[in-house]
């Protein structure tokens, strides 16, 4: 494979920063300014110098645009909503804190940064770090690309790398002020951060085994890496409501690239045509996860090669020009799919694909595909005889034979997704000895190397344990997927990486003794419910949540249960129950042996969960539902990886938790009742009266928030939906601070249903809908008891 | 040489009595009181041969850290310094040799805590300015060399340039003098 440390020339892009300077008429482009250095930093002016010329001349000229942009926003010169865009399509996100409060668990304080005036954004100071995004397409890197990630790290970051859940690279800390010199470095080297945020094409996500894989049709890394070159600054991904999501699979049964949670999905399929074998896809659109989760929609069976980056440009004009833009919770196209049905959908595509003028770059690439053909540095070879059982533990866990004879894929567990500047550089090195010369991310955070060959396991395993890589546990339970959560993320409710670390820490002292159905079940945790983390297609999923109980607010988790990974994320699970965070650990025990106890012969832990039901399921586990009271185990009102309570209210603080039960928080009890007995029903079939309940819980979450104000509050529908309207919506109380109106549209667009007439998927999308707004309404609870 | 993010580095003697989780309750007692601005603490104990808890600030960051398996405490300074060389590599020193002295007198650690203050690595965290060569460390040894006179007195002490070409520019500085840390705190 050449192609990967120096990308091929781009096409026409719309530079973005030519584009937000023009748009400003107030704004004159000097030939002094465009030689501004940003950072004006000795080190900035000096990769910049070293730099110039070394980087795709289309990518050079973008960031130095970018920080043109920079200095301007600096000056005050450019609008802060613009230079917010900017940076985010640069991947430069925000971080926790950098409005500039810390809530150190009694007050909330300032953080003290200079210049509280200056900012990179809406309500986000300058001097705040924040996090930067780095795009690996299809999870592919090299080892000169994995050194300069390592320096990045050290230099610019906490000397940390961590793999997200869709193959990118994330660095934490970063200063808006380094970043130029950080997308030099990477632009040097071949890896963009372009379109990495922002309302765009994310990284094109891959299945990490494509090319070696037994079970595949034919390898996706060129088209993989064709999508990823096609529409990276192309004008038609420019306009979009919300960001667009991308992923290749080699084979359909498989849970290595999820296409069915995407955006937009293909999955490898070969037709024969007159005795010629056609390669193409099976094309899928409209998945994604967030609050409420879709599964993507077959477009087509059987996309030809030839063809499908221009199917992909036709939905991304149609996605731009018809997605719904002012309306942020209903802009990605899972939306537009589901509102207008996959017939019409198509159709509209199918029009837009006949007018769109012939590009040669739609079938380019396929001349180029030889260039993707990794091949092994070494001859293939046995595997040694070894009895040592520390690496038979590795072997077995993380060692699988490729297509290849001779040769094998060993997985790098990577404890919650990160690895550190010295182990990178350290496994580069392995990268140049042991394999064809490149290592992928993995959607499961960890690392994937390839073409190690059988005589080379066991001395890898040894330099691998050298550096504290060779952890047994690939791909098992111990091997917990977590998003950033409160850690870094402003979004975060809950500590997802806290409880990651210990749940880790918990499964890995028993996995041995496991059951293999158990060992191999997958934990997917978000510290919210926007699923980042994909806890929707976990075995075993959580994402964050927060209860009050008497004076405290106290973390916990709601448990997701029922989702797969297989079949590309062919299942998404549903909410069992808020789980206190401190409980979760014994939860994941429970289930565990419940079902060693009570499976049939041959019953897998998934058939076991959906045969006892979700009443029974919860009926198990409601005793690790109960918070104790704080005076008898204050630790529960403490999230995992913090030391500081989680949040106080003022009013009432000290008194013993439990006493304290109001009328809101009754509403809010028996709302999370009907919610969960409407999917009980739902899971009987009867769509009508899941979805008729499932609207009655928010009527009574709504009822409850209204009785803090009117404990009088009417029992109609209607009359509390109009009270609901008048007192939370127009004054914005419910509003979410982040989603905005999204939790209290969702009401409102349920009322308008004729539940009647509801199928299964508009029934489950309305549980799910149901089960957020009694969230928010917990959430706004909390927010209201703060504020006194 | 406009040197900037200088990094510092002082080793425990008993590496088993720095733990992780101490550090991470330590340093979250240090955001509210400090006149330096601090913004959380990062809990990073389940990697290797990298920093295990970092306590982030916008000046400078402080770690409990185990880069190249050495466990210490890690000052990262991260913004513009003032003065010449000589004054930040002083000013820098000062503020890890302030920050380890913080934490022996920590009653949390109850005097389980002890540095060894006859060693310290300096490393110059930018590749731009201070390339891991020889040029470097000539061009700094006479102000590196004023400050540990001042330290260690002297002939008090010995240079070794980690020459690592993948790894940033560091200088272990070894001395045969011990003192304490209060008093190497005054002499900085």
């Amino acid at each position: 494979m050449k192609n990967l440390a120096w990308p091929a020339p781009l096409g026409p892009v719309l530079s973005m920063g030519a584009f937000f300077i023009a748009k400003r008429e107030s704004i004159q482009m000097t030939e002094s300014l465009k030689n501004i250095d940003v950072a004006g930093s000795e080190s900035a002016r000096i990769w910049k110098k070293r730099l110039t010329g070394r980087m795709p001349p289309v990518w050079e000229k973008e960031i130095d645009d970018y920080e043109t942009e920079l200095t301007l926003k600096k000056q005050g010169k450019i609008e802060e909503k613009v230079f917010a865009e900017s940076r985010l399509r640069r991947g430069a996100y925000g971080q926790r804190y950098d409005h500039g409060k810390r809530h150190d668990g009694k007050q909330e304080r300032d953080v003290g940064f200079p210049d509280p005036h200056l900012t990179k954004g809406p309500n986000t100071l300058w001097h705040a770090p924040g996090m930067q995004r780095i795009k690996i397409p299809w999870g592919g890197m090299n080892p000169e690309q994995m050194e300069v990630l390592a320096e990045l790290a050290e230099e610019y970051s906490d000397a940390i790398c961590h793999v997200t859940t869709r193959q990118d690279i994330q660095l934490h800390f970063v200063h808006i002020e380094d970043t130029p010199s950080l997308f030099r470095r990477l632009a040097a080297v071949g890896i963009t951060t372009r379109e990495a945020c922002g309302n765009s094409v994310r990284n094109v996500t891959a299945c990490p085994y494509a090319g070696v894989c037994p079970d595949e049709t034919f390898d996706t890394t060129p088209y993989a890496d064709a999508a990823f070159r096609y529409l990276l600054g192309h004008p038609d991904v420019q306009d979009f409501g919300r960001k667009f999501k991308i992923a290749f699979s080699g084979c359909k049964d498989s849970a290595c690239a999820l296409v069915r949670i995407h955006d937009l999905g293909f999955i490898a399929a070969i037709r024969s045509e007159n005795g010629k074998t056609r390669r193409g896809f099976e094309m899928y659109v409209g998945g994604g996860l967030g609050a409420v989760p879709y599964q993507a929609k077959l477009f087509d069976e059987f996309v030809p090669e030839e063809e499908f980056l221009i199917y992909a440009q036709a939905i991304s004009r149609i996605f731009a020009r018809y997605g719904e833009k002012k309306n942020r919770n209903r802009a990605r196209i899972k939306f537009l799919v589901n509102d207008w049905g996959i017939e019409k959908f198509k159709q509209m595509v199918l029009e837009e694909k006949s007018k769109l003028k012939t590009d040669s770059r739609w079938t380019d690439y396929l001349q180029k595909m030889e260039q993707f053909i990794e091949k092994p540095t070494k001859l293939p070879s046995d595997e040694l005889t070894v009895t040592d059982a520390s690496y038979q533990k590795w072997r077995a866990q993380n060692v699988t034979a490729q297509r290849q004879n001779g040769f094998f894929v060993v997985k790098i567990s990577l404890p919650l997704g990160d690895i550190t500047s010295n182990q990178m550089r350290a496994l580069a090195d392995l990268v140049r000895k042991y394999s064809s010369g490149f290592i992928r991310t993995s959607v499961e955070q960890d690392l994937v190397l390839r073409w190690v060959t059988g005589g080379d396991l066991f001395s890898l395993y040894q330099e691998l344990e050298a550096i504290d890589l060779a952890e047994p546990y690939a791909g098992s339970i111990v091997d917990v997927t977590a998003c950033p959560g409160t850690d870094t993320c402003k979004l975060g409710v809950s500590s997802s990486r806290g409880l990651a670390g210990v749940l880790r820490e918990h499964l890995a002292k028993k996995s041995f003794e496991m059951d293999e159905a158990i060992k191999n079940l997958r934990v997917k945790i978000s510290g919210c419910f926007n699923s980042c983390g994909q806890q929707h297609v976990a075995d075993i999923g959580f994402y964050g949540i927060s209860r009050k109980v008497g004076a405290y607010v106290v973390p916990h988790f709601q448990l997701v249960m029922g989702g797969q990974t297989r079949d590309n994320g062919g299942g998404y699970g549903m909410p069992i129950g808020g789980i206190p965070s401190k409980a979760v650990p014994k939860t994941v025990d429970r289930l565990a042996e419940m079902y060693l106890k009570g499976k049939q012969k041959g019953e897998t832990f998934q058939d076991y969960i959906r045969r006892l039901g979700k009443v029974e399921l919860k009926k198990n586990l409601s005793d690790l539902m109960e918070v104790p009271p704080y005076e008898q185990d204050p630790s529960y009102y403490v999230d995992w990886g913090d030391v500081r309570e989680y949040t106080t209210s003022d009013i009432g603080k000290g008194e013993c938790a439990g006493e304290i039960v109001s009328l809101v928080e009754f509403g809010l009890k028996a709302a999370d009742r009907e919610n969960f007995e409407s999917q009980v029903i739902f899971e009987k079939g009867n769509y009508s009266q899941a979805a008729a309940l499932a609207y009655k819980a928010m009527v009574t979450a709504a009822q409850g928030l209204i009785k803090k104000f009117n404990p009088d509050v009417s029992e109609e529908p209607e009359a509390v939906l109009k009270e609901f309207n008048d007192r939370f919506c127009e004054t914005k109380i419910f509003y979410d601070p982040f989603a905005g109106p999204k939790f209290a549209h969702s009401i409102f667009a349920a009322q308008k249903m004729d539940l009647t007439q509801v199928n299964q998927d508009q029934t489950r999308k309305l549980i799910e809908e149901s089960s957020l707004f009694i969230e928010a309404a917990y959430a706004c609870n909390i927010r209201m008891s703060m504020q006194g | 040489m406009n040197l900037q993010k200088i990094n510092w580095r002082i080793f425990f003697k008993d590496p088993a009595e720095a733990r992780p989780d101490d550090f991470f309750r330590v340093f979250n007692t240090w955001i509210p009181d400090s006149p330096e601005i601090f913004i959380d603490v990062a809990d990073y104990q389940h990697v290797h041969d990298g920093p295990l808890t970092v306590l982030i600030g916008h000046f400078a960051d402080y770690a409990l850290d185990e880069t190249d398996r050495r466990r210490g405490l890690l000052y990262s300074c991260k913004r513009s310094l003032e003065g010449d060389t000589g004054d930040k590599i002083r000013t820098t020193l000062a503020s890890v040799l302030k920050a380890a002295d913080r934490l022996v007198k920590d009653p949390f650690f109850e005097g389980r805590l002890h540095f060894l203050t006859n060693e310290l690595e300096l490393i110059i965290n930018d590749r731009a300015i201070a390339p891991n060569e020889d040029e470097t460390f000539s061009a700094l040894s006479p102000d590196l060399n004023r400050v540990m006179k001042s330290l260690y007195g002297e002939g008090g002490y010995q240079f070794n340039h980690l020459k690592n070409p993948k790894k940033r520019f560091a200088v272990r500085i070894a001395s045969t003098k011990t003192f304490s840390l209060p008093e190497l705190i005054q002499k900085i």
